[in-house]
């Protein structure tokens, strides 16, 4: 017996030490032609790529995708189960063009063309735009101009400051030799630190631009002997939203970090009581889960899988200057615009707070930057519908939604509701019984 | 007389005597007050739900407890349509019927009209307990709520058209049931998971919920054209994009199916005959 | 009105019904006889279109059923066996879905009559859960009369009846006769047979071995016809002279009965009375003794005697 278990936990220890050593390992490093993608997604970029397991790549129809054939050291990590790319220490271009083909016949072949990703509000601050071509060049050169601006306006500004502090120091000096003494404004201003440039753009970089309308396709790279450049015969699904309309996220004055979404236009917002919540409207779309997935995360055999027939909305750009109409019977009662609000914690103990609206002018507000911007909603109990309008006052489709408020019923009154068909089942048959038993004789034949 | 309207005559006679039947006999009613009562537990929920979180998005939540409800409905018209079957034949009540102006055609007719019949009377019933309930609790009854009450009406009548099927081809009354219970519960179990994998942030989804879902929807694509409550997604999902067309192709193809599904059911009345 | 020919059935392998050619007339009462297990049920089943023949075609009212079926089925009115009621309606609204089934015109009317033929009307409103045996019968009975059918199938419509229960069905068989319907009647009471047929079938392992009326069936089971007469008295003279004539096969006498064996095929008692007077005799009775026919089923259906010269005719 003694020994029986020694010979289990020895077996054990070394099917442990093996699966430690399996974990241990370094993942399998090879070299493959890929390719890089960078897919528009509805709202913003992607960065995926399509490694040699991978024989399907999806894309958005109608949009400037960018793809470029490179060979790179590609991985398999266990932990997350997606292939890795080693771009830092490996990243070669492929020469070649990119072939399209639907239905066994060309029907485009592509030059890698220059492009940049432009960031109007910065790198942190919003959506890239692709900008493709000449015009890439340009709007690189704008922002190394606005660069070498900014750098120039810091070294003026260095410079002005020393003045200044030059012309302070020896004031101070003066005034405390002399006794003299300066008003307000007869003191030097010191120089404003110039603010850096927004706009950030991306190196000129050349890729293969894809844009093509819905379809099945395939693409392959071709050298300039036209042959195809091994590991590059990929399948190409391109594939549109199936509907757009405007999607809410809703704040919960009594829950501020925890959110709800509200994506499709059947869905109801349910109260209990009276409730203030702070609404957000996106512009929004829905894809296919699976495609949109595959789109994103290509790297990751398993995104996406078994979501063939599922669909996903995705909030696109949030709906500038929101104004939100609360109707109720169908008439408009409130019109509701979009304000900044801070979230400011209460002092004591309980570590509540409080949602107050912002005020940029108030000193209370001094350095601080609102919480978030929403439309703040109080609804009592009832029954209503919003809407967004915009500008203009127009309805935007897709952003009607219910909301109710909910009566709290005791549950037997349900229960008993659902009893009423037995009790007239009962009656129904009780009744039958007697008739017969009224018509029958007793009968003896 | 045309040969239409001797089967229309008979189709009426036979399903007039079979829904007095029904109306008659506690059955429907007790039936009915159980969907009721589990329906209730879903509309519990919700209502608890709401209250809980003091906010709550959803759709309409009268809309699961109506589907839960149609499914114990229907399932119970199939159920009794199958032991119908099986017991006229062994009671030897067919073979009678069949000496007279009665086919396979009509006869299977006559069953699936009865039961629909009763299934109308029956969402009458639902639609005027969940509007009493709509209003008691604020819950509301949308479009989707209607739609989901019409498009119940199709998934009774293939539900309906499986039972009947089931009850020409089975040997028995028993297994007649056993294998429309099996089948019935191994669809919406399959329904109701895929719903729920489906419903999940994909994103975040472990590698096990991922093969899971893969699997799931593989057997649900298998059930594409087999599964009652395939056609009644199919018919939500269209109803939900408003597309005229697809809302119509879906009914269509739901009612094909039933179509088939009662045509079989002939074939094999016809193959196996009446008599005990 | 019916007519069938070559009709088969085979149920894996075994021939239930074997080339049967059978031609019921109308207005006719014909008797389908046969022991248990011979096809007659199965016969019918295909007559009604409710079995498929292997082989061989059906004709009712000269047409073939899975044409004319709704037609077919309207003017043919079936009783079997054993009846399969609805027990949980009572005879009135058993024999009201009967009637709309078949759409019958004043339907309460039509179900008060037949119910009055079957002695019925005053149970019409009891559950048939209740109802005996016999009754059952009957109103099996009466749901064939509701839509006054032109042709009435009856399986052992006497089974399970009391002796009045028989005679009530007899008298509706010879009155639906008499306004010309055709009856095609299985039964295993063949004295009922006898009384009520004009014609009858005999079938046997599925094939049919006899088809004929009454008289020439039994004449060709049987060579010989027994005359029995009683006279005032006896006297050897008689015997002796009738034993010379050539139709005479047989003489016996017990006191003053004689009894007269002679050829069957013609009708020979005014000569025998003849000679009996000629030798100073007197005639009290004289009965012509013929074969009944459960003796004649017996013997074709113990022989496997086959009366038809081929398949479907008569020799």
């Amino acid at each position: 017996m003694r020994n029986k278990i020694l010979c289990i936990s020895i077996l054990v220890i070394a099917l442990l030490m093996a699966v430690g050593s399996v974990q241990a390992a370094p993942p399998q490093r090879e070299k493959q032609n890929v390719y890089g993608i960078t897919p528009w997604t509805g709202k913003e970029y992607g960065g995926t790529f399509a490694p040699k397991g991978v024989d399907k790549i999806h894309l958005l129809a109608g949009e400037n995708n960018v793809l470029n054939t490179l060979e790179t050291e590609v991985y398999f990590w266990p932990i997350t189960n997606e292939y890795m790319a080693n771009w830092f220490e490996s990243k070669v271009v492929i020469d070649g063009r990119l072939q399209i083909l639907q239905d066994g016949k060309e029907i485009k072949v592509l030059e890698r063309q220059p492009y940049v990703h432009v960031y109007p509000q910065g790198f942190y601050g919003g959506v890239s735009k692709l900008v493709v071509g000449d015009e890439a060049e340009k709007k690189y050169q704008e922002y190394q101009q606005a660069i070498d601006d900014y750098w120039k306006a810091i070294s003026d500004y260095r410079e002005a400051y020393a003045a200044y502090e030059q012309q302070m120091a020896e004031i101070l000096k003066e005034v405390t030799e002399t006794g003299k003494t300066y008003a307000e404004e007869e003191l030097p201003k010191a120089p404003e630190q110039p603010e850096p440039p927004t706009l950030y753009v991306t190196g000129v970089t050349e890729a293969f631009i894809v844009n093509l309308p819905v379809g099945e396709y395939a693409i392959r790279t071709i050298d300039a002997d036209g042959n195809t450049v091994e590991g590059t015969d990929k399948k190409l699904s391109v594939f549109e939203k199936r509907r757009s309309g405007v999607g809410y996220q809703i704040i919960p004055e009594s829950k501020w970090t925890r959110p709800v979404q509200s994506d499709d236009a059947t869905q109801i917002l349910y109260l209990e009581g009276t409730r203030t919540m702070y609404l957000k409207a996106f512009h929004e779309a829905e894809y296919n889960q699976h495609d949109f997935l595959r789109m994103t995360s290509l790297e990751k055999p398993l995104a996406g899988k078994g979501a063939e027939s599922a669909y996903m909305w995705v909030h696109e750009e949030e709906v500038p200057d929101t104004k939100v109409q609360v109707l109720q019977a169908g008439e408009v009662v409130m019109e509701v615009p979009t304000k900044p609000y801070y979230v400011k914690q209460t002092p004591g103990y309980a570590l509540g707070y409080d949602i107050v609206e912002f005020d940029a002018e108030s000193d209370e507000f001094l350095g601080r930057k609102p919480s978030f911007e929403a439309v703040k909603l109080e609804l009592g109990p009832g029954s209503y519908q919003i809407r967004v309008v915009d500008a203009t006052g127009q309805v935007l489709k897709g952003s009607v939604r219910d909301i109710r408020s909910v009566n709290v019923v005791p549950m037997w009154q349900l229960y008993l509701l659902s009893l009423v068909p037995l009790i007239f089942g009962l009656v129904v048959v009780l009744r039958r019984r007697n008739l017969r038993l009224k018509a029958a004789k007793p009968v003896t034949a | 007389m045309s040969k239409m309207k001797y089967r229309r005559n008979a189709i009426g006679v036979i399903a007039r005597r079979d829904i007095k039947s029904t109306v008659n006999g506690i059955g429907i009613y007790v039936a009915a007050s159980l969907a009721f009562l589990v329906a209730m537990l879903f509309v519990r929920s919700n209502l608890k739900g709401v209250t809980e979180n003091g906010l709550m998005v959803m759709v309409n939540p009268l809309n699961y407890p109506l589907f839960i409800a149609v499914i114990i409905g229907a399932t119970y018209l199939a159920l009794t349509s199958t032991i119908s079957v099986a017991r006229e034949r062994d009671q030897g009540t067919l073979e009678v019927l069949f000496y007279g102006p009665v086919d396979s055609t009509t006869y299977i007719t006559a069953k699936f009209v009865e039961q629909i019949v009763t299934f109308l009377g029956l969402i009458v019933v639902y639609i005027a307990v969940f509007f009493i309930i709509s209003k008691m609790t604020n819950f509301g009854m949308d479009g989707s709520f209607l739609a989901m009450a019409g498009l119940s009406v199709l998934l009774a009548a293939s539900i309906v058209a499986f039972g009947l099927l089931l009850s020409t081809v089975s040997r028995s009354a028993r297994t007649s049931v056993i294998v429309l219970l099996v089948l019935l519960l191994a669809f919406l179990a399959i329904d109701i998971v895929a719903g729920i994998l489906n419903s999940m942030s994909a994103k975040d989804m472990s590698a096990t919920l991922i093969y899971a879902r893969v699997a799931v929807d593989m057997l649900n694509r298998g059930l594409k054209w087999i599964s009652p409550f395939a056609y009644l997604n199919r018919g939500i999902a269209a109803v939900g994009l408003g597309v005229a067309s697809q809302i119509l192709s879906s009914i269509g193809a739901s009612l094909l199916y039933t179509v088939v599904l009662l045509a079989l059911a002939v074939q094999f009345l016809d193959r196996r005959g009446v008599r005990k | 009105m019916i007519q069938t020919e070559g009709l088969t059935k085979k149920f894996d392998g075994l021939t239930a019904v074997d080339n049967l050619n059978v031609h019921v007339e109308k207005g006719e009462i014909y008797g389908f006889l046969g022991p248990n297990g011979a096809g007659k049920t199965t016969t019918i089943m295909m007559l009604l279109g409710m079995e498929r023949p292997t082989q061989g075609t059906i004709k009712l009212f000269g047409k073939d059923l899975a044409q004319s079926y709704f037609e077919i089925k309207r003017r043919v009115g079936v009783l079997s066996e054993f009846q399969f009621l609805y027990e949980d309606m009572t005879a009135k609204e058993y024999l009201r879905f009967f009637a709309d089934l078949y759409e019958v015109e004043n339907p309460d009317r039509k179900i008060d009559e037949v119910l009055s033929r079957i002695d019925l009307l005053d149970r019409q409103h009891e559950l048939l859960s209740g109802y005996s045996k016999g009754m059952k019968q009957k109103l099996g009975m009466a749901r064939v009369l509701l839509h006054d059918p032109d042709l009435l199938i009856l399986d052992e419509p006497q089974s399970s009846l009391d002796p009045y229960g028989i005679k009530e069905i007899r008298d509706i068989i010879m009155e639906e006769n008499s306004k010309g319907k055709t009856l095609f009647i299985s039964s295993h009471i063949l004295s009922e047979i006898e009384r009520t047929c004009h014609r009858v079938g005999i079938i046997h392992h599925g094939k049919l071995l006899a088809e004929d009326d009454m008289t020439h069936l039994k004449q060709q089971v049987t060579s010989e016809m027994e005359i029995a007469v009683e006279l005032e008295a006896y006297n050897d003279a008689i015997g002796g002279d009738l034993k010379e004539q050539e139709f005479v096969n047989s003489v016996t006498h017990e006191g003053n009965k004689l009894t007269i064996k002679t050829d069957v095929g013609e009708d020979h008692r005014a000569e025998i009375s003849r000679i009996i007077s000629s030798n100073g005799g007197v005639v009290l009775s004289m009965v012509a003794k013929e074969i009944s026919l459960e003796e004649a089923f017996v013997i074709i259906t113990e022989k496997n005697l086959s009366l038809l010269t081929k398949e479907g005719q008569a020799s």
